[in-house]
């Protein structure tokens, strides 16, 4: 077998799924083609079988001792060869499949990560959900059928020219009437499928019921309602019991009729057969041959109807995968590491007005949650501004920056972010050399004099908003070199009060969390998740109401700290705490626009609609 | 349904018990025994369409005998192929009949079985759920049923065929031609000891294939759904990189089963294949030395060649129906959860008092140290503290969730814990965080704990949550279907449904545990004050982090280290000097305290 998983998965053909499928079994066609050259000698070597048994018993009516032993000795060669071919056939179409499996995997992920956050938008995550479980699968499927379809083929063709040349008219019952008998129940095959898809989709349901009244389960024993949830529970259950009767009594005329159907052919052979035995046109040797070899061929006759539902399954499969394969991002392009370390100057959101200066923390109190949430997307490009609106960096419109150079320099931390399954060091673990995408970091150690002195000109020029932006450019830009080293990982979690998260896990760093890292508690989660934000150390770090969830006191503690870990670099903070506000340089007040700005503290004593906003009590 | 979390390999926490195979075995007996005349007839039509099948085979010998003789007579030849075409419309319908009744039988089993299941986890006690979590109830509730559903409409039914074949062929060979019965034996050793060879890794061979690929699966499911993450903290090489980290190990988990097979396959098949040439050897031996008749070494050979089919397929499902065994053991053990002995005594008042509680969840380490607690009637207590204080782990305890291990909780003057958890929750209730919101309608959702609600009640509940909007905003009003693949409800939302819950239960007493924590500042406000007016006259608990609550509570609890380290109303606390008031300070800012 091939080192799998594959060091470079290759570039699909992506223009139909036909083409896709080919080109999945061009890129293996190694496997395929030895899988199949044991597929033949497998199949043509059981299909041998009943014809050395036909001429075995021919031996015993003569009572030849030694060709008994020998037809005994053909058959067990046989036997011995199919056992080995057949393990041997086995294992190529295992590989077919595990190559062809892994390298959609390898395609899928990697597709997904260019588009990032695109993706979500373009599809729903159940739609790739569903790929993986079942789509890849039935791809896979269709390349591993291959060796026995290519069995199945030249065995049916050897059995049936032997046949025929030793009886032509036995021959053609047998011929013809296997290929019609296994045929015969296909249009029951669709029908029967139908009432299965019907039952799985009723078992799901229930199982849905299931799982919703397991989740609600506190819920439900602390408030009540077990018995109406038993009932719709029972409902459901009892669609599962009707939908599987509907299937199983398809499914019995399908057994009958698999049964009957070749059966009867049997019946043919024999009949026939016994009165051209009785003629002596045949041997009787002959006769068990015939026979047993009508039973055999049922075995390609089904392959061949398995590789047909295989292969259109598969192209439906196919076509799903195609989808989301062909998405690309539309990303402007831009020379990353000529953007040295970025603009300078203050970072300005026209549409509120709000104003960054750079290396302060800024707190921002919106009057509504949203209102907050749209702003950091904004300035972090995950939205764009409202028409005839831009975001700008001094006076460069951060649009133009490469997304790329962005993303590494500004990072927003969402309200509820998607937490990443995994152990916690590794999650926590800020992107290095190792395994940043590009040498994004590297550029922070360029030249920046270019770039500073195309923009120290920006809060002179920028006469348009210059009246309605609140916030100061006084702080001017800080350089580089008052970047604070970076901080180890205990470092950021005790700044995030997250230490106590940690080691209340049953491994602590070492402890595995699940999806969204929902054995955690909402003020775990949120803890560990500034943490994350804090290892990963951008110049401007956005943060969505990052003490929604603590309690006061560590509220407090949080607030502090970041103050502390971020000094020297830019930090937006939404939030309505005044623990929070307290800490920042800068206070600004959105409502629709910025309304106003300055210390927590000026504030409070200037601003009594701000006090009620930041002290709910005191608005009593 | 989704790949969900069924994918951390992590070896499931055994929560729940498991039962044994004496329950399962009495289990699957008594089930049977209720469907014993079904059973019977399942046993019986398989049994028919076997021995049916075995005419094949003695029909042939008689024609080859018939054709090798001198003299032929061709009504016996004729005869012959007549018996056979009966005998193969007899099994024909024989084998319809029994699928049919198999199926009927198996869908009332597995109905039946699944309505236990579910029936045991609805009556688990509070306390277990809370602390074992709901994620291993989920996998049961799962995999183990889609398990058990396989083994039972698939395996069972397989393996009752293939046995009664190789039952009735085994017969069959030994009543045609006794001696070649012996042909049978060499073989079934070696078949029997690789059989178990492979089984005994199989098993843990194939769970580790699974759990591989799911993991995979998974991951890149998570790396679609997760993208925004991923991007912002650009860890796009690193994802791939894992992908393929999973997909290796994957890979090797698939190689390891491979070799198994690579054994264990041509093992079988060559045990197949010497039974049938020794037939033929001593068949044609005995019948050259005068011994057997053509007839029957024909039908002998025949047979043998005839036993491979069931033979594989009972060798085949064995591994299926042991999966299902243990899936069976796993939801009936849900049924063998201890509760908690239960009163019937009436609590009588509506007073509710902590004295000296302890509590620990690892024994040796407390979380409580002694917390008493006896809020008046009708009054607002509020606990603050730092995280981790044990704020969480009273309310648990107030609520009759845990009972504490000295000390007590009493409400009415009985045992919180001891009281039934349907009376419990007209004494107490505890809102958390945590919210659900059922799959079903917006009315579902809300009259779980007041069935019998009118309209207007469900519409005024809503109203004082301050859900008015929502409702407005909800198409189909109280009718509409809320849930996954349905309308979704923000976090806030779903805590306003909580407390609309809440509101319809009317308790006397209520634990609010941060249960406005996901809603934003002012409408959390405004929902505290519309909830404090209804709740006039009840008592009211909450763990609140924003202090503006402590701020009108009657009295206030400072927790910390799971002690009591300040109590009293929000004035003496600020007079006091301590935490509280220094914390108070810095909340209110140097501006505002002055």
């Amino acid at each position: 077998m091939l080192a799998l998983p594959l060091s470079d998965p290759g570039v699909p053909e992506t223009r139909s799924p036909g083409r896709f499928l080919l080109w999945c079994a061009r890129s293996q066609a190694r496997v395929l083609a030895t899988g199949s050259t044991f597929g033949v000698v497998w199949m043509v070597s059981q299909a041998m079988i009943p014809l050395a048994l036909g001429a075995g018993l021919g031996a015993i009516l003569h009572r030849s001792k030694h060709e008994i032993v020998l037809w005994s000795l053909v058959v067990l060669a046989l036997g011995l060869l199919q056992a080995v071919a057949g393990v041997l056939r086995h294992r190529r179409a295992i590989a077919s499949f595990l190559i062809c499996a892994s390298r959609v995997q390898q395609l899928i992920a990697r597709t997904a990560t260019a588009l990032g956050g695109d993706l979500a938008r373009r599809v729903a995550t159940g739609e790739v959900a569903n790929i993986g479980a079942s789509d890849i699968e039935r791809v896979g499927e269709a390349l591993d059928v291959v060796a026995r379809f290519a069995g199945g083929v030249v065995s049916y063709t050897v059995v049936a020219i032997v046949l025929l040349v030793v009886s032509p008219p036995l021959g053609a019952i047998v011929v013809l009437g296997v290929p019609l008998a296994v045929l015969a129940v296909v249009p029951v095959l669709r029908p029967l499928e139908r009432r299965q898809t019907a039952e799985r989709d009723r078992r799901s349901e229930a199982s849905s019921i299931a799982s919703d009244t397991v989740t609600g389960l506190r819920v439900l024993r602390g408030l009540g309602g077990e018995q109406v949830f038993a009932r719709r529970y029972d409902r459901a259950s009892g669609k599962v019991a009707a939908a599987s009767v509907r299937t199983a009594n398809l499914q019995a005329l399908l057994d009958g009729a698999q049964v009957l159907l070749p059966g009867a052919i049997v019946v043919a052979v024999t009949w026939v057969g016994a009165h051209l035995a009785v003629d002596r046109s045949i041997s009787a040797g002959e006769l068990v041959a015939f026979y047993a070899s009508a039973a055999f061929l049922v075995i390609p006759m089904q392959t061949f109807v398995e590789a047909a539902s295989k292969w259109t399954a598969a192209v439906v499969a196919a076509r799903r995968i195609v989808a989301i394969l062909t998405m690309e991002r539309h990303m402007p392009a831009g020379d990353v590491a000529a953007c040295g370390e970025g603009p300078s100057g203050d970072l300005v959101d026209e549409e509120t007005g709000v104003r960054i200066a750079p290396g302060t923390m800024t707190a921002v109190v919106p009057s509504t949650p949203e209102e907050g949430t749209e702003l950091l997307e904004r300035l972090g490009r995950w939205t764009s501004p409202g028409p005839g609106f831009q975001v700008r960096w001094g006076d460069v419109p951060v649009v133009t920056l490469p997304l790329e150079w962005y993303r590494a320099h500004v990072v927003m931390l969402e309200r509820s972010p998607f937490h990443l399954r995994g152990i916690v060091r590794e999650v926590l673990a800020p992107v290095d050399a190792t395994d940043a995408t590009d040498a994004v970091d590297d550029a922070d150690a360029t030249d920046p004099t270019d770039a500073a002195d195309a923009t120290d000109a920006t809060a002179a020029t920028d006469a348009t908003d210059a009246g309605s932006d609140l916030g100061t450019g006084a702080a001017g830009r800080r350089s580089s070199t008052a970047r604070s080293p970076r901080l180890t990982m205990t470092e950021a979690l005790d700044a995030a009060q997250a230490s106590e998260v940690v080691t209340s896990l049953p491994a602590e760093l070492d402890t595995h969390l699940p999806e969204q890292w929902r054995t955690l508690s909402g003020g775990q989660r949120q803890r560990l998740s500034l943490s994350q934000a804090l290892l990963a150390d951008p110049d401007v770090l956005l943060l969505d109401d990052p003490t929604s969830a603590v309690d006061a006191h560590t509220e407090a503690a949080i607030a502090e700290a970041l103050a502390s870990v971020r000094r020297g670099r830019t930090t937006v903070v939404t939030t309505t705490s005044p623990l929070v506000a307290e800490q920042a340089d800068l206070v600004v007040v959105l409502e629709g626009r910025a309304r106003t700005a300055g210390r927590h503290e000026q504030l409070l004593e200037a601003d009594p609609a701000y006090e009620a906003q930041v002290l709910r009590g005191g608005a009593r | 349904m989704t790949a969900d979390d069924t994918a951390a390999i992590d070896p499931t926490d055994p929560g729940f018990p498991v039962a044994g195979r004496g329950t399962v075995r009495r289990y699957l007996r008594a089930a049977l025994r209720r469907e014993r005349r079904a059973t019977a007839r399942v046993i019986g039509f398989f049994g028919l369409a076997s021995v049916a099948g075995l005419v094949g085979p003695q029909v042939l010998g008689q024609v080859v005998s018939e054709a090798a003789g001198s003299d032929h007579d061709l009504g016996r030849v004729e005869l012959a192929a007549a018996i056979f075409a009966v005998a193969l419309v007899v099994q024909g319908v024989a084998a319809t009949a029994a699928s049919r009744q198999a199926g009927h039988l198996t869908a009332r089993l597995l109905a039946r079985l699944r309505g236990d299941f579910v029936g045991a986890v609805l009556a688990l006690p509070l306390g277990v759920v809370e602390r074992a979590g709901t994620g291993e109830l989920q996998t049961r509730a799962s995999s183990d049923v889609e398990q058990l559903t396989w083994s039972v409409r698939q395996a069972a039914p397989q393996m009752v065929v293939a046995i009664a074949q190789v039952v009735a062929i085994v017969i069959a060979i030994l009543v045609t031609a006794p001696l070649l019965g012996l042909v049978l034996l060499p073989t079934v050793p070696l078949l029997v000891a690789g059989t178990r060879w492979y089984l005994k890794r199989a098993r843990s061979g194939y769970e580790r294939t699974m759990a591989t690929w799911d993991v995979t699966n998974a991951r890149v499911q998570e790396t679609a759904a997760g993208g925004r993450t991923i991007e912002t903290f650009r860890l796009a090489r690193r994802r791939i990189a894992q992908v393929d980290g999973d997909i290796a190990d994957w890979i090797a988990a698939e190689r390891y089963t491979l070799r198994l097979r690579t054994i264990y396959f041509p093992l079988t098949e060559a045990c197949y294949v010497v039974p049938l040439v020794l037939a033929l050897l001593v068949g044609g031996f005995l019948h050259a030395d005068g011994r057997l008749s053509v007839a029957a070494v024909t039908a002998a050979v025949l047979y043998v060649q005839l036993l491979i089919s069931p033979v594989d397929t009972v060798l085949s499902y064995l591994d299926e129906l042991q999966l299902g065994t243990a899936s069976l053991g796993r939801l009936l053990g849900v049924r063998e959860v201890e509760a908690p002995p239960l009163t019937t005594v009436e609590p009588t008042g509506t007073h509710v008092v902590a004295r000296d509680v302890r509590y620990a969840y690892r024994p040796g380490h407390d979380v409580l140290h002694g917390v008493d607690l006896a809020p008046r009637r009708g009054s607002r207590v509020v606990l603050v503290g730092p995280s981790g204080a044990g704020k969480s782990t009273l309310a648990l305890l107030l609520t009759g969730v845990h009972g504490p291990r000295t000390g007590y909780v009493r409400v009415g003057g009985v045992d919180a814990h001891s009281l039934p958890p349907d009376r419990l929750r007209s004494e107490i209730v505890l809102v958390t965080q945590e919210y659900h919101v059922f799959n079903g309608m917006l009315r579902e959702n809300l009259a779980l704990s007041a069935p019998g609600a009118s309209d207007d009640d469900l519409v005024r509940a809503l109203d004082v949550v301050g859900a008015r909007p929502l409702l407005e905003r909800l198409p189909e009003g109280l009718d509409t279907v809320l849930g996954p693949g349905a309308v979704q409800l923000s976090p806030g939302e779903s805590q306003q449904l909580a407390l609309a819950r809440l509101v319809l239960q009317d308790p006397h007493t209520l634990v609010l545990d941060e249960a406005t924590a996901l809603l934003d500042p002012r409408a959390a406000r405004d929902l505290e004050r519309s909830l404090a007016r209804v709740l006039e006259g009840r008592t009211v608990i909450s763990v609140a982090h924003r202090l503006d609550v402590a701020r009108d509570a009657d009295h206030v609890l400072v927790i910390d280290g799971g002690r009591v380290v300040e109590e009293g109303t929000h004035d003496q606390l600020l007079s006091a000097g301590g935490s509280y008031a220094a914390l108070w300070r810095s909340w209110q800012g140097a501006a505002a305290s002055g």
